[in-house]
């Protein structure tokens, strides 16, 4: 009950237009009267259906619409190599659907896809034949900003978010422990430094902290983020920086060798493996971990102790008495996923219309939610709910198989992550906000910047080595193999291996992504 | 049949040809289909390591794209790590060689001479099952072993040395490689022996127990001999191989903390190609470690037809 | 070769069929071996049966299922594609090991020719194309060029051939003494008859060897599957468990969705092994009999 009441809260500005139910003659304009037919290439993978064209949804839009498709589904996981050999036999599809960012998918990125032809430039066909994404982009900043590249030019139809997901995951804590031990939620570094000593001492936590293996944490940035730095680039006013050589890295390492040396942290930290991690976290041996906010629930049930047991969501300390870190990864109402049709495509036009169509209220209800009264219901409180169809499956599938069953779990349309809450615990609905609540200015989101291909490829070179430079110099430090005497002649190192031509090469393309 | 071949020595081209073609006729027509097949699906397609030179455009296709030189032969050559890269590379493939190759052979004289006949059933059975666990538990029982409150906290606990991981030192990454591939292969690759050895005349051991030869000198006499054709061939073949390391295997068990002694080349450009998808790059790194173990594979020949009437051409 | 005597081994006791304590030892090492072979996939069959908490809480090897359960295996056998799977995997492997044996003992044939001019560079050839190749993209467009691609040809003659196990063939067929075939010759027999008669019978161990290379490698190959099939129904048993296993570790960035709530999951990773393993093992003993010593012999008299 309390679950959803927190989901009507927090739905209530989203509900007026989600909740309108799909009025019965609500139809498609036709695309065609079913003599058109498009191929498209669309990662898809489910434990029920063999292809999308089983997909009760995408069986709707084809009888709306008329357009038949030939759906292309790669192995997954190969999606790369598929389209890589697609293009060199010449035989692209109409439609393509990379599966992963789209921007790194052809080498040299999208601006170079459109300047040779394998993706279309949309804007103008878009303005033509667009009904319901162009103008939903052109009317949202963000949407506008990140939904196309430097030049404004538009190479896809993107998966555009209602809601920003933010920062899905970061720091757990034991609360149940902080409870019992009548402790606060540390939020500087030395309040965390006592109550990890405090699970240790009088919890029988025999490593309270499990730092992830390569002695830091690349997506969260977690801790590194409590020192203002980070392990690779981010920004200040537009200023583009590389934390690992600045001298507040150097604070980091110091911290966690020190808490190395406590015993505060494994000793074979990298080494362990998830098997391992996951063991440590569900006997008690740790108290304070990476997590997402979905393995809360989970992390609880897998324990030894799931009665007690309690995990939650921690907002990331400071190394200061005052402030609070500026950085953290977060995303954007884009994620970086697109859909383009190909130069190959003989009829644009209807695939233009085609995949417009996704963006329709009547799609965006159907992609999200499926068939009232089969994946859906709407109850007394007048929202939407997923039925037991959805969220027990009665064969045993997983929500995953089932959302892909009947509707789309993830795609191009436009997501509404609310249809989800009702499935989560109120201290995994929470988490998100608690992570999200610390600044994100510095914050690069790499999946939206258009490199060029020279830029690329130069990076690419230069950074190889200095990454491996850095994860190897970091582990011994904090295993105390090394003594961190060495910082500035690692420094210097840094410096000789060309770190100050990354930074530059990287400060000009976050200039044309800042600009846009 | 030696006669034969000394006779068409000294007879003038065009005679010896038409003799081989009269003798051989069949065995050529036979091979033709086995031509055919290397040519269309090896020979054909190797204009595609000139992407190795190239700025690859996949619209643009092979021929068709830039050439960019020896671009990224020097900047694999000239990156920071390339010789601690190569060095790794080279020592893992030399200490695999020097014990694991040898270790099949062992096993599988041992298994030629055990006399329970049910028991040796199962026991070559069994040892070819790790061959079959895929890589990623393969990798996961490495990591157990080798986890403080493994197998390496009873070595240090013996050393009276605080636990730690085995995958944690620098020291102990060769090892550990080299005898988790025992572990791994040594019963798949005994099979090959196993069945030269099945090949063996068992009138030839009948004939020395009838001498008096005892069970070593009839391991030393007969069984080895026996399959040394079979062994030299095979390791002129394994010594082609020197530098294709597994590197599956290691991108799952290694650490950066233990980059000095376990980062190898195929590992390193693993990780670059993260950062970006470079055709190029990958194909001249594969060209240059196809080279260099030819090269090994061609002395090792040339070396074997010196000494022994073993060579593969 | 081929002497009176052998029939002697049927009638009394050798001094070799005494046991020693030396058999003893051998055994003894033998048995630690096998154990220590075994211990890995013993570790899997029973995690496969576990539950996944309890997988994650033992540490080192599982000796039982712990909380036995056949929830994994249902994640895996309701996969519509699995039984098409199985059939086109024995398709494949059916196909690829006849054509691939025929084409090793053909080329091998050749390679093994003393007395042929061309049989040292034929070798080369082949040897060559064990370190030298192409690369992926011209293979798979001679590949669509034959237009196999979306086909089961795809995945039956291209990569049937290993020129690795051609030399193995070349070298057991140089091994077989050349009086053999002579007197063979002399009574007048072709190369088709040498060659299927007398060296096939002869290297029947190492034939019955690379026909389980080429089938263990049929079986287990997802690679060009993968790269050739776009359309599911011909996909063979390795590339569906390989998208069970895959679309287990997709990270969230990709699948959008927060982890599969599906706590049965990481199962699938151990019943893949057993599913995709089992069948293999099966077949294996018959194969063995042709490892055991005597084969030859009994090959030449029958």
């Amino acid at each position: 009950m309390k679950r959803r009441f927190f989901a009507i809260a927090l739905t209530a500005a989203l509900a007026m237009a989600a909740a309108a139910p799909l009025t019965a003659g609500a139809e498609l304009e036709k695309i065609s009267d079913g003599t058109v037919t498009l191929s498209v290439f669309y990662p898809f993978h489910n434990d029920a259906i063999v292809s999308l064209a089983d997909n009760q949804t995408v069986q709707k839009l084809e009888e709306m619409t008329g357009v038949r498709i030939e759906w292309l589904h790669p192995a997954r996981g190969q999606e790369q190599e598929q389209f890589n050999l697609m293009m060199a036999s010449n035989t692209l599809p109409d439609i393509i659907n990379p599966g992963g960012e789209g921007n790194q998918f052809y080498p040299g990125g999208a601006a170079k896809a459109v300047e040779d032809g394998v993706f279309l430039r949309l804007n103008e066909l878009l303005d033509q034949y667009s009904q319901y994404y162009w103008p939903m982009v052109s009317a949202d900043p963000d949407f506008r900003r990140d939904a196309v590249m430097d030049d404004g030019t538009a190479y896809g139809f993107a998966m555009l978010e209602k809601e920003a997901q933010g920062t899905y995951s970061g720091l757990g804590v034991r609360q149940d422990w902080l409870d019992e031990l009548g402790l606060e939620q540390p939020t500087t570094i030395d309040e965390l430094e006592i109550v990890l000593t405090a699970f240790k001492e009088r919890k029988g936590a025999e490593t309270p902290f499990l730092l992830p293996s390569k002695g830091y944490d690349e997506e969260t940035m977690m801790l590194m983020a409590s020192f203002d730095t980070t392990h690779a680039f981010y920004q200040v006013d537009g200023q583009a920086r590389w934390g690992a050589w600045e001298d507040n890295f150097k604070l980091y390492l110091e911290k966690m060798n020190d808490w190395y040396n406590k015993g505060l942290i494994p000793s074979d930290f990298s080494t362990m493996d998830d098997s391992q991690r996951n063991a440590a976290k569900s006997t008690g041996k740790a108290g304070l971990y990476k997590i997402g906010f979905w393995e809360l629930e989970s992390a609880r049930k897998n324990s030894v102790d799931p009665d007690n047991f309690r995990v939650v969501a921690l907002k990331t300390p400071y190394y200061l008495d005052e402030g609070e870190p500026s950085l953290r990864f977060t995303n954007s109402k884009v994620r970086g996923f697109f859909t383009s049709i190909t130069g190959s495509c003989e009829n644009p036009e209807a695939a233009v219309k085609w995949m417009d169509a996704w963006y329709s209220p009547e799609m965006t209800e159907l992609c999200n939610w499926g068939f009232e009264g089969l994946t859906y219901y709407v109850g007394e409180d007048g929202l939407k709910h997923l039925s037991d169809l959805v969220i027990s499956n009665p064969n045993g599938y997983s929500l995953t198989t089932v959302m892909g069953q009947y509707f789309m779990q993830s795609g191009t349309f436009v997501r509404d992550l609310s249809r989800e809450w009702d499935i989560y615990t109120d201290d995994e609905n929470a988490a998100t906000g608690i992570w999200s609540s610390t600044p994100a200015d510095w914050f690069i989101s790499e999946a939206l910047l258009s490199p060029t291909s020279e830029e690329g490829d130069e990076l690419a070179t230069l950074m190889s080595d200095i990454n491996t430079l850095r994860d190897e110099r970091v582990i011994n430090w904090i295993m105390g193999v090394e003594p961190l005497d060495t910082f500035e002649q690692y420094q210097e190192t840094a410096r000789s291996m060309g770190i100050e031509r990354a930074i530059e090469i990287k400060q000009q393309v976050l200039d044309r992504y800042n600009s846009r | 049949m030696d006669l034969n071949a000394a006779r068409f020595k000294r007879a003038p081209l065009g005679v010896r040809l038409a003799k081989d073609w009269r003798l051989n006729r069949l065995a050529y027509i036979m091979a033709l289909p086995v031509a055919a097949y290397f040519i269309t699906f090896c020979y054909l397609p190797m204009y595609g390591v000139a992407i190795a030179f190239k700025k690859y455009s996949p619209i643009k296709g092979i021929m068709g794209s830039a050439w960019v030189g020896l671009k990224y032969f020097r900047e694999f050559t000239g990156g920071y790590f390339f010789w601690r890269t190569i060095r790794n590379t080279f020592l893992l493939g030399v200490f695999d060689i020097v014990w694991a190759f040898p270790a099949a052979i062992a096993f599988a004289l041992l298994v030629n001479e055990m006399k329970f006949a049910r028991l040796k059933k199962t026991i070559q059975t069994i040892t070819y099952l790790p061959y079959f666990v895929s890589s990623v538990v393969i990798a996961g029982v490495i990591l157990a072993f080798c986890a403080p409150n493994g197998l390496a906290g009873i070595y240090f606990n013996l050393l009276g040395q605080t636990p730690r991981s085995f995958l944690g030192d620098a020291r102990y990454f060769r090892s550990v490689y080299v005898i988790s591939n025992i572990w791994q292969y040594m019963g798949f690759n005994s099979i090959i022996y196993l069945a030269a050895l099945a090949g063996i005349d068992q009138e030839l051991y009948d004939a020395a127990v009838i001498d008096g030869a005892g069970r070593w000198r009839r391991l030393l006499n007969i069984s080895l001999p026996g399959i040394a054709p079979t062994i030299a061939i095979l390791f002129i073949m394994r010594l082609g191989s020197t530098l294709n390391v597994g590197s599956e295997k290691i991108l799952l068990i290694y650490n950066a903390g233990i980059y000095e002694t376990s980062d190898v080349i195929a590992t390193f450009t693993y990780r670059k190609g993260l950062l970006e998808n470079n055709f190029g790059y990958s194909t001249a790194v594969g060209l240059l470690n196809s080279l260099v173990n030819f090269v090994i594979l061609y002395a090792a020949n040339a070396l074997s037809r010196r000494v022994s009437e073993v060579s593969l051409w | 070769m081929v002497k009176e005597g052998i029939g002697v081994r049927r009638g009394r006791v050798k001094p070799m069929d005494r046991l020693t304590p030396a058999d003893f030892v051998i055994a003894g090492i033998l048995l630690l071996i096998a154990f220590l072979c075994l211990t890995p996939i013993w570790h899997v069959a029973a995690a496969s049966f576990s539950q996944p908490a309890q997988i994650e809480q033992t540490v080192g090897v599982i000796w039982r299922p712990k909380s036995p359960t056949l929830r994994g295996y249902e994640l895996v056998f309701r996969n519509p594609l699995l039984a098409s799977g199985y059939m086109n995997t024995i398709i494949y492997v059916a196909g690829s090991t006849a054509l691939g044996l025929l084409l090793t003992l053909l080329g091998g044939y050749l390679s093994s020719r003393r007395n042929a001019i061309f049989a040292k560079p034929f070798t080369f050839m082949v040897t060559f194309t064990m370190f030298f190749s192409g690369g992926l993209i011209p293979f798979y467009l001679v590949v669509n060029g034959l237009g196999w691609v979306n086909t089961r040809w795809a995945l039956i003659i291209p990569g049937c051939l290993s020129a690795y196990n051609l030399i193995v063939m070349r070298t057991a067929l140089k091994g077989v003494p050349g009086s053999m075939e002579e007197s063979a010759r002399i009574d007048g027999a072709g190369d088709f008859t040498v060659l299927f008669r007398i060296l096939v019978p002869l290297c029947a161990p190492v034939f019955a060897v690379l026909g389980m290379y080429y089938a263990v490698g049929a079986w287990n190959s997802w690679f060009n599957a993968m790269i050739f099939l776009q359309k599911r129904p011909l996909f063979p048993l390795q590339l569906i468990l390989r998208e069970i296993l895959v679309s287990n570790e997709v990270n969230s960035m990709i699948s959008g969705l927060h982890g599969d709530t599906d706590i049965y999951r990481p199962l699938v990773k151990y019943c893949a092994i057993v599913v995709a393993t089992a069948p293999i093992l099966a077949v294996y003993p018959f194969i063995q009999r042709y490892f055991i010593k005597g084969v030859m012999v009994g090959a030449i008299k029958g």
